[in-house]
């Protein structure tokens, strides 16, 4: 088969019992670097074809249902991070959120200038991510510009992925990730897509929607869920640990992108019920609760310093 | 009773453990009760130390609480180290700045339900006057009722407290009760007996 006709080449085929769509894009060389947001742009049509194609074969209530779903996702969609307390008052601090080997670059360099000690950043990444390291760098190999990915979750409202202790919400609108040079979703963790020892682009490739098509694939992948699930519920079921969408976007987001920090109700009145002790019944509060009051006080400052809003969240559970 | 309870992965920062209690691994983060004590799983624990910056740990208590002091050291230890300080008088009344009509309206419920009745009045009127300060307090007319009616509780419970004890003081409490006069500060006790009457119980019911 020619070049020329290699390029224009694109057909569907069937692995592991799905349908998956081949194009030229997808040549799997070992030397070829794929580009994930041209990937992710390419499949929207193919995204909007299959909404399509299961809004039609659904009843009518079903249909409504679908339709205002993706309406909500289109009109509410996001970006959330979450951190930990610590992490977010950092990220204030530099007025900037990193990946990961940006954080460890400046350690690095600052580990270089006070102490003259040198240490690499690939060891040091290793060293942090343990069995996570190699799937990671597999897949940011694959593609251009992969070691500046930067990670997140799709979100339409509510808390994110606080397992852990990340109980603070970073949240972008919309409106700001438009902003952003590119941005590609990826209906599981990206991860998952590497098999073998390689990233499998024919399954990426079909999970992908860039911007425009986002509250239809995100549709498409609850369609099951969705008809069981009330309007309520339907931030928690685009976004819960268990299941979610990953948003990949190119370099460090300044946080003047940052619209709002979400905290849950029961964190912010564990706060403020420390300030009310502190002021009146001392003897209630020790040193620990003290320090976390003042860091909480600092996170406050920083966010007002920066026009960020604070928001509340009614959840029930932990 | 003795039991053991280890901690197995630790992130000193912001105070979070993952730790097993009778055999069952959990999640603890502040304020360490119920609330912040979650069940999870030995891949939780993984996923943890790989992605989000705890450290392994092998740490054995025979009591919980030996366990919540030693994290909360930790934590101290590792916020100091950070910069983090314990916060003046003045920053924690800076604090309220930041605090929500929500908040402001659970301060004063607090003062009313808990405070006063338990006569601990200086901290009523000094905490309600501070909020008074706070603009979004003082432009809604119906919190700025509410504490002035706090304010105006204390004052009510100062007049019958300086009552109380003038009218103590005639019944001359020293000779009537000479062993209580003997062992405890004469101001103590018509301050306690005061509390007792008003309540018309012994011991404070609590809410929560």
């Amino acid at each position: 088969m020619g070049s020329g006709e290699d390029s224009d080449l694109s057909f569907f085929y069937i692995e592991n019992k799905s349908i998956l769509l081949y194009n030229s894009i997808m040549k799997e060389e070992a030397d070829i670097l794929y580009d994930l947001f041209k990937i992710a742009a390419e499949n929207s049509t193919q995204i909007a074809d299959r909404f399509n194609e299961i809004k039609n074969k659904s009843n009518t209530e079903e249909k409504t249902i679908l339709e205002n779903f993706a309406d909500f996702v289109k009109e509410n969609w996001g970006l959330s991070i979450n951190l930990k307390k610590s992490e977010l008052i950092s990220v204030l601090v530099s007025e900037t959120y990193k990946n990961m080997y940006r954080v460890i670059e400046d350690d690095a360099n600052e580990l270089k200038q006070k102490l003259g000690i040198t240490i690499s950043i690939e060891e040091t990444a290793k060293k942090s991510m343990g069995t996570f390291y190699e799937p990671r760098k597999i897949f940011e190999d694959s593609f251009v510009g992969g070691n500046h990915f930067l990670y997140s979750a799709l979100n339409i409202g509510g808390m994110g992925l606080k397992k852990h202790g990340r109980s603070f919400s970073i949240i972008i609108h919309q409106s700001n990730v438009s902003e952003f040079p590119n941005c590609a979703f990826l209906k599981d963790e990206s991860i998952r897509y590497i098999e073998n020892g390689k990233p499998n682009i024919g399954r990426l490739s079909n999970d992908t929607s860039d911007r425009q098509t986002i509250h239809l694939m995100t549709a498409i992948k609850n369609k099951k869920s969705l008809l069981e699930t009330k309007k309520e519920n339907w931030p928690g079921m685009v976004c819960s640990e268990e299941n979610y969408i990953e948003a990949i976007t190119p370099g460090e987001i300044p946080i003047k992108c940052i619209n709002t920090v979400r905290i849950a109700k029961q964190d912010d009145d564990w706060y403020y019920d420390m300030l009310f002790n502190a002021r009146t019944i001392s003897n209630r509060v020790d040193e620990s609760d003290l320090r976390h009051l003042n860091e909480y006080g600092n996170l406050l400052k920083l966010l007002k310093k920066n026009g960020i809003d604070k928001e509340i969240i009614y959840e029930t559970g932990n | 009773m003795k039991q053991e309870i280890k901690i197995i992965a630790l992130d000193a920062r912001d105070g979070l453990a993952f730790i097993e209690d009778s055999k069952q691994l959990f999640f603890l983060r502040p304020p360490y009760d119920v609330a912040g004590k979650t069940p999870c799983h030995a891949d939780d624990i993984e996923e943890a130390v790989i992605k989000y910056g705890f450290r392994r740990a092998d740490y054995s208590f025979n009591h919980y609480s030996e366990l919540i002091r030693f994290i909360k050291n930790e934590y101290n230890q590792a916020a100091a180290d950070d910069g983090v300080k314990v916060p003046t008088t003045e920053e924690l009344t800076a604090l309220l700045d930041s605090a929500s009509e929500n908040v402001i309206i659970r301060f004063l419920q607090r003062i009313d339900d808990e405070l006063i009745p338990g006569g601990n009045i200086d901290a009523a009127e000094s905490l309600t006057r501070d909020l008074m300060k706070l603009e979004k307090l003082r432009e809604n007319k119906v919190l700025l009722d509410r504490s002035l009616d706090i304010l105006f509780k204390c004052m009510d419970y100062r007049k019958k407290k300086n009552a109380w004890e003038k009218k103590f003081r005639v019944l001359d409490f020293r000779k009537k009760y000479i062993y209580v006069g003997k062992k405890y500060p004469i101001d103590r006790v018509i301050e306690k007996t005061r509390i007792i009457q008003q309540r018309g119980i012994l011991f404070p019911i609590l809410s929560h």
